[in-house]
């Protein structure tokens, strides 16, 4: 193990690889291999507020920060492969974001997290690295809470209708949509509402439209969990 | 903090969140003095601003004094600030710029100044300085408009005159030692900072008027107070500060970009030009200094391109060792290199071959005006023949688009130096054709954009009077009317708000009740087109009984007291007068490199300068 180590630290160079390893015993000489890892972060308190665009913007420079060696496009103007899972509307905290970049060297894992968390925010907390054994788009369930003092037990029963006609904003304006089946299940507790909602993405429902049949004007969005369609946790 | 209900009700909420990577963060707790440093426009103009990074970067050096940020909210977080009463509030505290030790304000451009009225007013703080009470904020103003600040004399407290690294850290240590020895008030700590160099303090001042409405007398009003206030500038600029980390907006701001500042100043006196006067003597930073700070502030920042910025790159005397540096590493790692600003008579292959953005996007050359004659006049020391080969060069290597800047209303000018623009973008095309077929690129496109002359402080035109409005439109549709070749396309700036701000460059305190109304009045954001209101603009100087004639169009007197007359650039008034004489006379000036003129600057010293020492 300590000769891997070696070799990990030459290829990484980073500051705090010796200390890492002395503190840690057993996971950390996980040596992440050239090809796909899946990062999972999350984004927290102001950062609700930056867009899934400027998200990118700001990996992508996380990324050259933290020096990590990510595989760039070819030709004239070059730029970091980079794969997104589910957009998240401006307004929305999240546990769970995942990226998939291509490692052109092996990492260790624990160095990839810690240094491109330290290139991120405080808000924006790397929370693992791995190599994915799913595709992005398999997420099919997304759970949300949603935290307001206006939630009403009234309101939140109508989310057991059969049928919840909304309009639904789209590229072709306004459309009527039944969004009950998109709904798998919620359930309140006091100000809160934990809510699971389609993602996939033909049938993807934004918990802002949840919301607005909860009647809710002042109200706080948390992405929680996401899985695949089987109901198990997505990886 | 903003809450979330108010952050959602707006378009662009990114702008207000905070949060940035490397944004500072200090213990409220543990602080002797705060101070918030607003930028008067938006967020993302702000964000680009090389001088607010420095000065954010070098006051947050002071022990135990935290330097947050503001912007300017765009109408719609105004409208929402207003509607819940909700103050303007600093980036990274999410605190209320009322409570702020001091609020310093960057003054880049005369039409920023509703918003600075306004930006105090959300933040609750009293327009006017007369009206500031001990619980009040210091009001600092600074940047290039701070040279003749007396439109906006009456809502500051004190201005800083020049370069601000060591300026407003010797500010900031003036203000905590006054508050930690326990002898701080308004009264004291003001006169105290007029004592610094380079600080203005407008209220120790008073100022006289003729019945013409010119400056009788301009004079201190108590002993010890400095008659004139000499600029303050950073003598050996590889030792100046410069900040190792930036702050990281989420959202698309101007440049996103590393910034390399490569030297300061400009060898070249256009006598329009007044960055060439304010920013004299020319002091350059070393290439190992400069290539060591950048290779430091991409590290930093993960930003894939490096612009080096100066008034004219191309007059950087090591630009070959520089750009030589900077290659060898640059470009395995994929970072582009950018210049701003070209001159054509050093715009050579071997440059354009160095720079990405010349390889990918157009030319862009500022000729400045159509005839020989008229830039012998402006001392624009170049001639077509430099321009004919810069352009041979571009295009022999595949470009076809070059864009071409120009400036009307110059002195001196007449109609026939109009037809010299429409005639050099018409030899510009023609010369392409001359370039061999296999070189060439697909059909050319000259973009000929002009903007109206605007007489500004501190240069040898300070004293002329600017064209007519009426002249300044007649003479934009004229040269509309000798352009008629489709591959030259015409671009003009609207003359209406250049009128505006020369009344306003060239100001003084009377101007106040003007600024004033118009923030009454709801006027903001006046250099942006969609809220650019001229007509109300009159409307508000008639009402206040100001001509703005007095101060745009006419002729200042040669021997009358101007508005910023207090101020010592080093540049003497002498030497100006001098080169406005040489203009009306089409004789030129050698720049600083081949020989001294004589301007005054280098009583200023400095390192690594073309100025002779003293």
């Amino acid at each position: 193990m300590s000769e891997a180590v070696n070799t990990n630290e030459n290829v990484i160079n980073a500051e705090n690889t010796a200390q890492t390893i002395t503190e840690n015993t057993e996971n950390t000489a996980e040596l992440l291999p050239e090809g796909a890892v899946r990062i999972k972060f999350e984004k927290r308190g102001s950062l609700k507020f930056i867009s899934h665009l400027d998200i990118q913007r700001t990996v992508k420079t996380a990324l050259r920060r933290a020096k990590i060696p990510v595989w760039y496009s070819q030709g004239f103007n070059p730029h970091p492969k980079m794969t997104f899972a589910l957009p998240l509307s401006i307004g929305t905290e999240s546990l769970c974001e995942y990226i998939d970049i291509r490692l052109t060297r092996p990492m260790e894992r624990e160095t990839l997290i810690r240094s491109l968390d330290g290139a991120l925010s405080p808000e924006m907390n790397v929370l693992d690295a791995y190599i994915p054994q799913s595709k992005l788009s398999e997420i099919a369930w997304a759970e949300y809470e949603l935290s307001s003092p206006q939630l009403l037990d009234a309101e939140v029963a109508k989310l057991s209708a059969e049928s919840i006609p909304i309009l639904k904003n789209t590229k072709n304006g306004e459309k009527e949509v039944d969004i009950a089946p998109m709904i798998r299940e919620y359930k309140a507790n006091g100000d809160t509402i934990r809510v699971t909602l389609s993602a996939d993405s033909a049938h993807y429902l934004n918990p802002e439209y949840v919301a607005s049949v909860l009647r809710l004007t002042d109200w706080t969005t948390t992405r929680t969990a996401v899985f695949f369609a089987d109901g198990s946790e997505f990886r | 903090m903003y809450s979330d209900k108010l952050l959602k009700s707006v378009l662009k909420p990114g702008r207000y969140s905070g949060g940035e990577y490397a944004q500072i963060i200090k213990d409220k707790n543990a602080l002797d003095a705060r101070m918030v440093f607003c930028f008067p426009d938006t967020y993302e103009i702000g964000m680009s601003n090389l001088g607010v990074r420095l000065l954010y970067g070098v006051l947050n050096t002071i022990d135990r004094f935290w330097c947050e940020r503001a912007y300017a909210p765009w109408v719609d977080m105004e409208r929402e600030l207003r509607a819940a009463n909700e103050p303007l509030r600093a980036h990274e505290s999410g605190d209320p710029l009322s409570v702020f030790d001091i609020v310093g304000f960057t003054l880049q451009y005369e039409l920023c100044y509703t918003n600075v009225l306004n930006m105090l007013e959300l933040g609750g703080i009293p327009l006017m300085a007369a009206q500031r009470g001990e619980g009040d904020p210091i009001v600092l103003g600074g940047g290039p408009c701070a040279y003749n600040a007396e439109p906006v004399a009456e809502f500051f407290d004190v201005f800083s005159i020049g370069e601000g690294e060591d300026a407003l850290c010797e500010f900031a240590r003036l203000y905590i030692k006054m508050k930690t020895d326990g002898v701080y008030t308004r009264e004291k700590f003001l006169r105290e900072v007029s004592h610094l160099e380079g600080f203005y303090v407008p209220s120790l001042y008073d100022v006289s008027y003729n019945p013409d409405g010119t400056i009788s007398a301009f004079a201190p009003k108590y002993p010890g107070v400095p008659a004139k206030i000499t600029k303050r500038i950073m003598r050996d600029m590889d030792k100046a500060y410069y900040p190792s980390k930036l702050v990281m907006p989420y959202i698309e701001t101007v440049h996103d970009r590393v910034v390399l500042e490569v030297y300061r100043g400009c060898i070249r006196g256009c006598r329009f030009c007044q960055a060439g006067m304010i920013f004299r003597p020319v002091r350059e930073k070393s290439p190992e200094v400069l290539d060591c700070k950048a290779r430091e502030l991409v590290d930093a920042s993960g930003f894939d391109e490096i612009s080096l910025s100066s008034l004219s790159i191309s007059d950087y005397s090591k630009l070959d060792e520089l750009t030589d540096r900077l290659l060898s590493w640059t470009n395995a790692e994929q970072i582009s290199l950018s210049l701003p600003s070209l001159r054509v008579d050093s715009f050579t292959k071997e440059l354009m071959d160095k720079i990405s953005t010349v390889r990918t996007g157009g030319l862009t050359f500022a000729p400045e005006a159509g005839t020989q004659r008229l830039r012998d006049a402006i001392n624009k020391n170049v001639c077509e023949d430099d321009l004919f080969r810069a352009c041979r060069v571009a295009f022999e290597a595949g470009k076809s688009s070059v864009k071409l800047y120009f400036m009307q209303g110059l002195p001196t000018e007449q109609y026939d130096d109009l037809d010299g623009i429409a005639k050099l973008a018409k030899d510009v095309i023609d010369l392409y054709y001359t370039v061999p077929r296999e070189l060439r690129g697909r059909s050319p496109q000259v973009t000929v954009s002009v903007s109206c002359f605007i007489p500004k402080p501190f240069t040898p035109f300070q004293w002329e009077g600017q064209d007519a409005l009426e002249v300044l439109c007649d003479k934009q549709k004229y040269l509309g009317s000798k352009i008629s070749d489709k591959k030259i396309r015409y671009n003009w700036h609207e003359a209406k708000v250049s009128r505006l701000e020369a009344v306003f460059a060239r100001g003084n305190r009377r101007l106040a009740p003007a600024l004033l109304e118009a923030h009454k009045r709801g006027v903001r954001f006046d250099s942006w087109d969609e809220f650019f209101d001229y007509d109300k603009w009159m409307e508000i100087f008639g009402d206040c009984g100001i001509d703005p004639a007095f101060y745009a169009n006419r002729e200042f007197g040669a021997d009358e007291i101007l508005p910023w007359d207090n101020i010592d650039i080093g540049v003497t008034k002498e030497f100006l007068r001098r080169e406005r004489d040489k203009a009306y006379e089409h004789k030129t000036t050698p720049n600083c490199r081949e020989q001294c003129s004589g301007c005054g600057a280098n009583r200023l010293g400095g390192e690594r300068t073309p100025c002779p020492k003293l």
